[in-house]
């Protein structure tokens, strides 16, 4: 085949299905405004426009330029909003839709054999196609064969392949794959379906109006009826449009979703056939797609995100409606015989063949951890220790939140305090075995006195951590107390891979070494907010407001001011100063507002009024952060106490700050 | 307004179409010409990587192919030839003989690595070899990134030329000064068939 000549085809077939595309949207336009126009000249003008106020709308002529501005502005903003939307849920680039099927992250030097394999691949592709390289994922609970692309610019584009991807294929035909995924960022897929879809929403719109018509008239007609006999041939006549406009938006919608799907099909081609290009090698794509049509998973996705982003995988990902004429890719043999016409028609026959009714994920050993566990007991085999495939779902875009605060400052404090980290602990606060060794050290390091009896209860509560707690505990003791923090940040993903039980372990020494003596210190506190948070936030990203006004919880914000204020000084008139700054910026409750003494302020007062602020709205809460900051910031100064609570506070609060410990200066 | 006005306006509109039209094709061809030039760096780039690379190969290979010294001395030899070469050709890329002397240094290693595999092909245990199947996959990886950064450096050079040849772009190109690329030729014929590398 020469792919050059195939590229040209599809590209050119693609401008004039775009071309065609977008005369339907002029056509569906066109025809909501005749429908109007005929619907209105149904009505008799003499007798019931006489004296209505309606009579100014008669259409005199066909030619109605306020209708057609109305509907075609209509239309046109509907498809302004729907990119906006659309933009907007890929604005956090092709790594968050990565996650969103559960992608996970390469790790190009510790990777396995596979995994290496597969950064390679991706290497020389890049250079092939001359194309930045992307990130990879793999998504590990997809057995099928498939891969995707996603990213709107090159530069934050990532490829994610399958499990099953990376064992089932040969290097020949995981690097045609990869080619054709490179296609698809190389040539601006992702935005140009970004574009159509959002067309596609502009059509359906014109149905809204038709609907909205509908609304419209169940309300006047229950006014009018009495008053005015007449005026059932205007009703009519609107009812006409309305239901006119929703069939005109609906089939416009059929044929639309109908040539976003066949522009689809032809960017697939487009894509196997620069596949061919970058390898130079026909046999890897054909083989690729041989063995998709050939294993009886073949490309089909588990996860339920994965019909959201269907078009962007290397194979139809699910089951499409109307007898594939929505389908997002060609059939296989349509792409097989693109590249070697040649080709007898017969499929890759794998040694061992799957059967879907009888043998699943499960008896494969693929499946959920509960699942597997019972499937192993069946087989007799003793359950697993640890389950690798056990992972809390956690959405980035909550975590990192503001990002719009990550400044070059902040990227130099953070470099800072990671330097000051020895090397031995960085390593721990990364590794599952040993970062609960490392948090412990962490809180027993803090107070002198307590650090004997913590001891004892990590000897005694969590034996397999007590060898490596004794080992990080000195470097622990001579850390910089400001880099405590960031360390503890740093170990959240580590204990993110916990399994359940060695979890429910970890949390439970923790709370025994946070009690090991009374008191209940600052940093403790903060240590226990900010793990129970990260680690929870997870599992319940859901958040319920309760409280919306200021009044409502303007004595929790004297707590949490108070609290702030006492952090920076023992100084009495220093504290003064400090809560009033603070309560300055919250002019609305200008005199609900006064400083609480230790007593009424204390830790246990803290931990309720955040919990109480926690599910205040929004404003109310980044109204308090910015008096928060203004009161650790009233000297000038932070220290790292009031740093530490300040975050703690913040991420209670669900407003995330900047990664790696970087602490706002007070504006 | 006069009809003179009139004519005027749509004489300077038609000239600001020509002129942005120009200046697009004056940018395309910038674009892929340097396109081209960064794919060039990347050849370089690569054939450093597989100098780099190669040490260690032998270093595992040693260990395991103690009959076959002469067979590792050879390829450590062409190695250094081909590295002395490529740095000698980067110096002074316009010279055409540097650049000669760098493609035969090239063919001369490549195939004392396709001996090398080839003779570690009867050692059971050096297949066996954890590192070596690493550092196999790796030499593979090299040799396509080598193939793939000549490749698209000679597809960016066809879509450059094609562009710079066909109409209306022709006209501009020779008066903006667009020569037209070379294509990267491999003049010695054992070069062309590259090293089977093969351990399972």
């Amino acid at each position: 085949m020469d792919f050059f000549e195939a590229q040209a085809r599809a590209k050119k077939r693609t401008s004039w299905l775009v071309v065609l595309f977008s005369l339907a949207v002029i056509m569906t336009v066109l025809a909501g405004y005749a429908a109007t126009i005929f619907f209105m000249r149904q009505i008799p003008r003499d007798t019931q426009y006489a004296d209505s106020h309606l009579a100014a709308y008669y259409p005199e002529s066909l030619w109605q330029p306020q209708t057609l501005i109305f509907v075609t502005l209509g239309t046109l903003l509907i498809v302004g909003l729907a990119s906006l939307f659309k933009w907007l849920s890929f604005r956090h680039g092709g790594a968050a839709v990565a996650e969103s099927v559960g992608g996970r992250l390469i790790d190009p030097i510790k990777g396995t054999k596979f995994e290496k394999r597969l950064v390679n691949i991706v290497e020389e592709m890049s250079i092939a196609s001359g194309t930045p390289m992307p990130a990879i994922y793999v998504l590990e609970s997809e057995t099928s064969i498939n891969a995707f692309a996603a990213g709107l610019t090159t530069s934050d584009a990532v490829i994610a392949v399958t499990k099953g991807t990376l064992e089932k294929l040969t290097r020949d035909e995981l690097q045609a794959v990869i080619g054709h995924e490179f296609s698809h960022i190389l040539n601006g897929d992702m935005r140009l379906n970004v574009r159509l879809t959002a067309l596609v929403f502009g059509i359906l719109f014109i149905s809204t109006i038709g609907r909205g018509l509908l609304w419209s008239l169940y309300g006047t007609r229950v006014r009018s009826s009495s008053r005015d006999r007449n005026s059932g041939g205007i009703v009519m006549a609107i009812a006409g449009i309305g239901i006119a406009l929703i069939i005109i938006g609906y089939i416009g919608y059929f044929f639309g979703r109908l040539i976003q799907a066949a522009v689809s099909r032809q960017r697939e081609f487009l894509a196997d056939a620069s596949a061919v290009q970058f390898t130079r090698n026909p046999d890897g794509i054909t083989g690729a797609l041989s063995k998709i049509g050939g294993y009886a998973l073949g490309s089909r996705m588990q996860s339920n995100n994965a019909g959201a982003i269907g078009h962007f995988f290397f194979a139809q990902g699910f089951k499409s409606m109307f007898g594939g004429i929505w389908a997002t890719h060609p059939p296989l043999d349509q792409r097989i015989r693109a590249i070697n016409p040649r080709w007898e028609g017969e499929f890759f026959e794998p040694d061992e063949v799957v059967d879907i009714e009888k043998e699943n994920f499960q008896t494969k050993g693929f499946s959920s951890p509960q699942a597997s566990a019972t499937a192993r007991a069946a087989a007799g085999l003793p359950p697993p220790l640890i389950d690798p495939a056990r992972r809390i779902p956690f959405e980035p875009a909550t975590i990192i939140g503001d990002v719009g605060l990550l400044t070059d400052g902040y990227y130099q404090q953070a470099q800072e305090l990671l330097g000051e980290i020895p090397e031995s602990l960085r390593e721990a606060a990364r590794d599952p075995i040993e970062v609960a060794a490392l948090v412990f050290a962490l809180l027993a390091s803090v107070d002198a006195e307590d650090t004997p009896t913590q001891r004892d209860i990590v000897e005694r509560t969590a034996p397999t951590s007590f060898v490596s707690f004794e080992k990080l505990l000195p470097s622990m003791q001579s850390l910089d107390p400001s880099a405590r923090l960031p360390l503890l940040l740093l170990c959240t993903p580590a204990l993110k891979q916990l399994a359940h039980s060695s979890l429910d372990e970890f949390l439970g020494t923790l709370d025994e070494l946070v009690h090991a003596d009374t008191k209940i210190s600052i940093f403790e506190f903060v240590l226990q907010k900010l793990l129970t948070r990260h680690l929870n936030l997870a599992q319940d990203p859901n958040q319920r407001v309760d409280y919306h006004s200021f009044t409502a919880v303007s004595d929790e914000i004297s707590v949490v001011l108070s609290v702030l204020a006492r952090a920076g000084s023992d100084d009495t008139q220093a504290i003064g100063t400090a809560f009033a700054t603070g309560a300055d910026q919250l002019r609305l409750l200008d005199n609900k507002l006064s400083y609480l003494d230790p007593e009424q302020s204390n830790i246990e007062a803290l931990d309720q009024a955040l919990e109480k602020l926690a599910v205040s709205s929004l404003p109310i809460r980044k109204r308090l952060l910015i008096a928060a900051a203004h009161t650790i910031g009233s000297d000038q100064e932070i220290t790292v106490t009031e740093g530490e609570l300040y975050r703690a506070i913040a991420v209670t609060l669900d407003c995330p700050l900047p990664p790696l410990g970087a602490i706002p200066t007070a504006a | 307004m006069s009809p003179l006005l009139i004519t005027l306006i749509v004489l300077l509109v038609i000239a600001i179409i020509i002129v942005l039209w120009v200046v697009g094709i004056y940018n395309s061809l910038v674009t892929l010409r340097n396109r081209f030039k960064n794919a060039f760096a990347q050849i370089d780039v690569q054939l450093k990587r597989r100098y780099d690379l190669i040490p260690n190969l032998v270093e595992t290979a040693k260990a395991y192919l103690k009959h076959e010294s002469e067979t590792l001395e050879a390829v450590i030899k062409a190695r250094n030839i081909a590295a002395a070469a490529a740095e000698a050709a980067a110096a002074n890329p316009a010279n055409g003989q540097a650049v000669q002397k760098l493609m035969g240094a090239e063919a001369g290693l490549s195939g004392a690595l396709s001996k090398l595999m080839m003779v570690s092909e009867a050692y059971p245990d050096l297949k066996a070899n954890q590192n070596m199947s690493e550092l196999s996959e790796e030499l593979t990886s090299t040799e396509n990134k080598v193939a793939f950064s000549r490749q698209a450096f000679n597809d960016s050079v066809m879509v450059y030329n094609t562009r710079r040849e066909t109409f209306p772009t022709v006209i501009f190109a020779g008066m903006f000064g667009f020569q037209g690329a070379e294509l990267f030729q491999i003049e010695d014929p054992t070069e062309r068939n590259a090293p089977q590398v093969k351990f399972s």
